[in-house]
């Protein structure tokens, strides 16, 4: 089977007026089929990489192109298509029904009946006037109605800031059961534990470039995880303390597969640490 | 051309554009004709006569050129706040379509709404007590001086609704500062210029306006002869009207979040 790329970010730069680049010759190539985890220290980018690939910001340099599709100058047929979920967004003064009725009818693929049921799902009340509600019930509607869009893009930019422990859990649920083959899901966070076991392709922005792209299978095929009292005489990458001992990230020289700890091999990546960055890139 | 105009999407936007807003529009209508009863009202009450049909006219002239570029100004208010300008953007509909809707409910609904608003702001006030004087006359606005009104108000509407895109907060009062500051400038070099050509010292006036200039006492005014009837000043501020509205159109596809 041929994979598409459903999004091709070619050598994209991007900076403010007359300041420094915040982000550098970019190129990532997203296919259908994948939830990726674009992860980053706060201030690292994310944000302006998800606008560059939406349309919202238009790169100094390079393009981005969404099916084919040059997405800076918002093309209807690409809006249809894509939907972006802000960290911080906006709802209007509207119930979800009445803001339904409005506007579902720009998006083709738009499921009305999924929308009820992922709001259900997420526990909003279809009746309650959207920008009255807490700010987790919004995005939560916000989410729903992103998911029911049935874009082949959505993008997602801190969804679970904002939503407390359960709302995270059925995030997380709602997310995994309607992935398809056809559908791209890019989330941002610096929230790792959030998504960790949801996210199937690694994206790790730093110092203005993407260090890591990486699928989950590929990290845990040359790396691994592992919980030790005494990592002395260890070929240890990186290790952290914690109360019940070592958690350390190896070279994994034996083939065995190992749950990865996404948290602590972004804390080695962006730590500075070139070995482990040679050996995951190698 | 679906791609740019789609008469299906640009009515679901035109609905949408509408149920979102018509609360704040309906008070914008309500502050607006309370601004006519008081302004009415109070010159009624300062010359304790009828207005007369000037009167009207520069009633009806000032608070539309007020009150349709403040309104226009905050049409793009949403594109000032990132929260609001993220989903207006991507929503599918094209740029045109958007900057249509936005247009139709700043000239076009904007100077009907008014113009009814006036005139029975204007019958309610010509009758409210009977006052000394003619019996009530009410202005014409099928007339042409009701045309240049409206010519005056598109090219002040263009160059609102340029600043309405262009700047991200206090869109009007940073509007007016640079129109008031290039006029300024505009009338400046033009008496400059003037003055270089004609090696005199003339008034100052705009582009187009009339020469002015003393010799020997007397006052001269030179005007030229297309101007006396205004067609040509007239053709000036359309032409100007539609360029504002194209560069705003273009700054708007433009906009960055």
């Amino acid at each position: 089977m041929t994979l598409v790329n459903m999004l091709e970010i070619k050598n994209l730069s991007f900076g403010y007026h007359c300041k420094s680049l915040i982000l550098k010759d970019i190129a990532l190539s997203l296919e259908d089929g994948h939830i990726y985890g674009l992860l980053g220290k706060n201030g690292a980018g994310k944000s302006t990489l998800l606008k560059n690939m939406v349309g919202l910001a238009v790169p100094v340099q390079g393009a981005c192109m969404f099916n084919g599709n040059n997405v800076a100058g918002r093309p209807v047929p690409v809006l249809e298509d894509i939907f972006f979920i802000a960290e911080e967004l906006f709802v209007p003064s509207l119930t979800p029904a009445r803001f339904v009725a409005n506007t579902a009818s720009f998006y083709p693929k738009f499921n009305q009946d999924d929308f009820y049921q992922y709001l259900k799902v997420l526990d909003v009340d279809v009746n309650a006037v959207m920008n009255k509600q807490s700010y987790g019930q919004q995005k939560k509607a916000m989410i729903a109605f992103g998911l029911a869009a049935n874009t082949d893009l959505l993008v997602m930019d801190e969804p679970t800031n904002g939503l407390d422990i359960p709302s995270k859990m059925q995030f997380r649920k709602l997310i995994a059961s309607v992935q398809t083959e056809s559908r791209c899901i890019i989330i941002s966070t610096h929230q790792v534990r959030d998504l960790d076991s949801l996210i199937d392709t690694l994206l790790v922005l730093h110092n203005s470039e993407i260090i890591v792209n990486k699928s989950v299978d590929q990290v845990v095929e040359k790396l691994h995880f592992g919980m030790y009292t005494n990592t002395e005489g260890l070929p240890v990458l990186y290790e952290e303390e914690s109360l019940r001992g070592k958690h350390a990230i190896l070279q994994n020289t034996n083939g065995e597969f190992s749950k990865p700890d996404i948290e602590l091999l972004f804390n080695a990546i962006i730590g500075n640490h070139p070995l482990l960055l040679e050996i995951l890139n190698a | 051309m679906n791609k740019t105009f789609n008469a299906k999407r640009f009515g679901r936007l035109f609905i949408k554009h509408s149920t979102e807003h018509y609360k704040s529009y309906g008070l914008s209508l309500f502050a607006l004709i309370g601004v006519m009863l008081l302004g009415g009202g109070f010159l009624v009450y300062l010359v304790r006569a009828r207005l007369n049909i000037n009167d009207q006219w520069v009633l009806f002239t000032m608070i539309l050129l007020l009150a349709g570029t403040i309104f226009t100004s905050v049409i793009f208010a949403d594109l000032g706040d990132k929260k609001k300008a993220i989903p207006w953007l991507l929503l599918p509909a094209s740029h045109f379509e958007k900057f249509l809707v936005a247009w139709i409910y700043s000239f076009v609904v904007f100077i009907i709404i008014y113009t009814l608003s006036f005139y029975l702001v204007a019958l309610f006030v010509l009758n409210i007590e009977p006052l000394e004087g003619s019996s009530p006359e009410m202005f014409n606005i099928f007339s042409n001086q009701a045309l240049q009104i409206y010519m005056v108000y598109a090219f002040l509407h263009g160059v609102a609704i340029y600043g309405a895109i262009y700047f991200e907060k206090l869109h009007f009062i940073k509007t007016a500062f640079v129109f008031f500051i290039s006029l300024g400038i505009l009338i400046l070099m033009n008496k400059m210029m003037l003055d270089t050509m004609l090696g005199r010292n003339v008034e100052a006036a705009p582009p187009f306006g009339s020469l002015r200039f003393t010799e020997k006492g007397q006052v001269n005014e030179i005007m030229l002869s297309i101007n006396q009837n205004g067609i040509s000043i007239d053709y000036l501020v359309a032409v100007l009207a539609v360029f504002f509205w194209v560069a705003a159109y273009f700054r708007l596809k433009e906009k960055q979040v």
